[in-house]
């Protein structure tokens, strides 16, 4: 069985039709041997009959041929008779010679005996004849007249008993055949059924897989994936096909799963860059809603500078210059990188305008490594910082306020402090801003539009890490600290040479 | 994987049964056309002497029994096969061109049913010149040349006959006719012999009784060779005979049996008295209905076997008793019932 369900298809299919058909042939073999058989016994049924016959023609050529001899006496009758007598020897050479408890064959004896002792009659008889001594042939020819027609009578009811029981045995062999008739088509009938039925079952066996596969695959079409593996017992090429159709229903469902991880993925990336220019955008608007037109403004302020550089006004000028370098940083960069230098820079210019502004209580200190100065920052990350510590910690308090911007490297992190010595902050306060519930509200007429909230998240979504700023204050009056974490990205040049 | 291996096996055991019914269509052809071949070779036995049983009017009971226990001591101890020469032949032949037949076809030795003529003595005489040896059955023929005769002392059965007649005689109580059926048309010496010693008895004893009435004693000559005629005779006699004719002594078991249905066709049952010769189961039927009065008979079988026995005791030594006699008994209405059962309906 085993040995079997490993051939291929086309060894199985050979080897049913093969075997099927060998059936058949033997059992027509058989038939057609027995039927040639039978009709051979048939032919021979009255054989007997004939040579009966043979020997009764032969024993009245012997009859004749004495007769034509004992009444012409020629030579030729004599070579006829001695021919006749030959074959009348020859013929009964072949009849029964024992005794035996045979009705017909002891008939064979007699008759055998009857015509030596009828020959031996004849041959004397013809002798007389030769020896011209006519009593004595006549006697003879008389005698031989007589046990002729006895001889004849017994040929005759032999014959007739032969025919008999030839008949019989005709009939026997006759009703045989028909018999024989019968079961050939029985056989026949019956190894149709075998053979119709060998080859079904052998179908089923070859096709039954098939059938099982394409149903499997028809789920599978319709998009049912967690279908049961096809069971194959064989390892033939439905075998193999089957095998190869399971392995394929379970790449296709890993390479689903895949997808649909990469895709949710891909989902969560474009969601996150949405948010980043979702704030951009917040930014963006910011400054276009408190500048209606930076360009403008920009270029009014430098027109004020010249103006001013005219007069002689050197402090006017150079805050107008401060002012447009200011806004200039707010147009260019916005929207891109910047160097922490060209934020430093920024920082600069936002608190020399607000000492002028302010009447310069506010002093301001920064210790940058140098090596860090070229490091790309998102833009507008230190400006709000400042301004937060210069709106909510130095401004309204009665001592000298600073501002010490520090920036060094720290385990692999560029660590910004901005510390001020101001109001300092609450903790609540301070848990407050990191949940960014403050963004929009703290929003002052004298802010550049850009709140703390914004600068974390945008943070965050830069560097993809929520550690990147925290806020200390010991409390009143303690001023505030606020470290920007900012890691060292490998890529995208944001340690450029400086 | 069930289904699969039911259907295996429903293939073998279609297989099988095909298998089975050819292996038997093969053994029942086999049968059928062996009973053809096993006509001429299974039953056959052979042996060593070929023995032919001749007789005149061979198909009757008697020697059909006759046949039988010859056949059976041939076979059974002598290693001989014995046959009714000429049985199957279409045409009917005479005693004597049996005998002829019987001599070319170089048989072992003749059982003859002898009728006394010159021409059988010639053929007896020939056998015995070309070593055949002959036994002579129930009627002796060629005396000096058979070389035994079995079968009843003619005379003696002639005596026994008249016995019974004599009784019959005493309970008639008046005159009356005998009649015996003697077969004309050939020599035989038997019957006659029979007739004389019956003729004979019975006078002496009505003389020696002193019987007052008269009992002729006639023989009517019928012709055994030819059924009708006798069959006509015995008619006559039971039409014509009304007057005298009282007892009828039938020395054949056919004319017993004529004689028989005559009564009961002429109404003549009780008035004439049968007397039968050999037994059938008609005859002794008859003699259960009272038809018949009484049969002497034979043992068919015991003759048969004698004459085997006399012709392998002479192929062997060169002699044998030239007699060998055979009982005879007489069949009534008291035993006819223990010899009606040996005859199955």
């Amino acid at each position: 069985m085993g040995k079997w369900k490993s051939l291929s298809i086309r060894v199985k299919l050979t080897s049913a039709f093969l075997f099927t058909l060998l059936i058949l042939f033997f059992i027509n073999l058989f038939l057609y041997t027995s039927v040639n058989s039978m009709m051979g016994r048939i032919n021979e049924v009255y054989r007997s009959n004939s040579r009966l016959n043979e020997l009764s023609a032969a024993l009245e050529s012997v009859q004749n041929s004495m007769t034509e001899y004992l009444s012409v006496k020629s030579s030729d009758t004599l070579d006829t008779y001695y021919q006749s007598c030959q074959e009348l020897n020859r013929q009964i050479q072949r009849l029964n010679e024992e005794i035996c408890s045979n009705e017909m064959l002891m008939m064979e004896r007699n008759i055998r005996n009857m015509t030596l002792e009828y020959l031996d009659v004849t041959d004397e008889a013809m002798q007389a004849k030769r020896g011209r001594n006519i009593e004595r042939y006549g006697q003879r020819y008389e005698e031989a007249e007589l046990k002729f027609e006895y001889i004849n009578e017994w040929i005759y009811s032999l014959n007739n008993l032969r025919f008999e029981a030839n008949t019989e045995s005709y009939r026997t062999l006759v009703s045989a055949l028909q018999t024989f008739e019968s079961f050939s088509l029985a056989v026949l009938i019956l190894a149709g059924i075998a053979n119709g039925f060998l080859i079904y079952v052998l179908a089923r066996n070859i096709t039954g897989p098939l059938t099982v596969l394409a149903r499997t695959a028809d789920e599978v079409a319709r998009g049912k994936l967690d279908v049961e593996t096809v069971e194959v017992g064989s390892q033939d090429e439905v075998g193999i096909v089957a095998k190869a159709f399971n392995q394929m229903i379970e790449s296709i469902r890993i390479n689903l799963e895949r997808t649909k991880e990469n895709m949710e993925k891909e989902a969560a990336m474009k969601e996150k860059q949405l948010m980043m220019e979702s704030h951009l955008k917040d930014v963006q608007l910011k400054y276009l809603q408190a500048q209606i037109n930076p360009h403008f403004l920009f270029n009014t302020l430098n027109a004020g500078a010249q103006l001013a550089m005219l007069e002689g006004a050197e402090k006017t000028c150079l805050f107008v210059e401060n002012m447009a370098d200011f806004f200039r940083y707010n147009v260019k960069k916005i929207n891109q990188e910047a160097t922490l230098k060209e934020e430093l820079e920024l920082v600069d210019s936002y608190l020399y305008i607000m000492n002028v502004r302010f009447g310069g209580e506010i002093h301001f200190g920064s210790s940058v490594e140098e090596e860090l100065l070229g490091i790309k920052v998102p833009s507008m990350i230190l400006q709000p910082i400042v301004e937060n510590a210069v709106s909510y910690g130095i401004r309204g308090i009665e001592w000298e306020g600073w501002i010490l911007l520090t920036a060094k490297l720290e385990d692999e992190r560029i660590r910004i402090s901005i510390r001020d010595n101001g109001n300092g902050m609450s903790r609540e306060k301070i848990r407050e801003i990191m949940e960014g519930g403050t963004r929009e509200a703290d929003l002052s007429r004298n802010s550049t539009g850009i709140g703390l909230g914004n600068v974390i998240s945008r943070l965050r979504l830069y560097y993809n890490t929520e550690h990147v700023l925290e806020i200390r204050s010991e409390g009143q009056d303690k001023g505030t600290e606020v470290i920007l974490y900012l890691p060292v990205l490998e890529t995208g040049g944001k340690m450029d040479d400086v | 994987m069930k289904k699969e291996k039911i259907g295996w096996a429903a293939a073998v055991c279609f297989l099988l049964l095909l298998f089975g019914v050819t292996v038997y269509m093969l053994r029942a052809f086999q049968r059928m056309t062996g009973t053809v071949s096993q006509e001429e070779s299974m039953e056959t036995e052979y042996y060593d002497a070929y023995y032919a049983l001749i007789a005149e009017n061979d198909d009757t009971v008697l020697w059909n029994s006759v046949y039988e226990g010859a056949k059976q001591e041939g076979s059974s101890g002598c290693d001989a096969c014995v046959e009714f020469f000429g049985g199957r032949l279409a045409s009917d032949y005479t005693l004597a061109e049996k005998l002829r037949m019987a001599i070319d076809a170089g048989v072992d030795g003749i059982i003859l049913n002898g009728d006394g003529s010159p021409e059988t003595e010639r053929l007896v005489s020939e056998a015995r010149d070309k070593g055949i040896p002959v036994v002579t059955v129930l009627n002796d023929s060629a005396e000096d040349i058979r070389q035994c005769f079995v079968g009843v002392n003619s005379y003696n059965l002639g005596k026994e006959y008249a016995d019974r007649i004599w009784k019959l005689l005493q309970e008639i109580g008046r005159d009356c006719q005998v009649q015996v059926l003697v077969s004309s048309g050939d020599a035989d010496p038997g019957k006659n012999t029979l007739f004389l010693g019956l003729r004979d008895t019975l006078e002496d004893r009505i003389e020696e009784e002193k019987w007052e009435f008269e009992a002729p004693v006639s023989a009517i000559a019928v012709d055994s060779g030819d059924a009708f005629q006798t069959e006509e005779t015995i008619r006559k006699l039971m039409i014509e005979g009304t007057t005298q004719t009282e007892i009828l002594v039938c020395l054949s078991e056919a004319d017993t049996r004529r004689a028989c249905e005559a009564a009961v066709d002429y109404n003549r049952v009780g008035e004439v008295r049968i007397l039968g010769y050999y037994e059938s189961r008609q005859v002794l039927e008859g003699i259960e209905k009272d038809i018949i009065d009484s049969t002497i008979t034979v043992e068919g079988d015991q003759v048969g076997s004698l004459c085997v026995q006399a012709l392998t005791e002479y192929r062997k030594t060169g002699y044998v008793n030239g007699y060998q006699p055979v009982d005879t008994y007489l069949i009534d209405r008291e035993n006819v019932s223990a010899y009606l059962e040996q005859y199955p309906e």
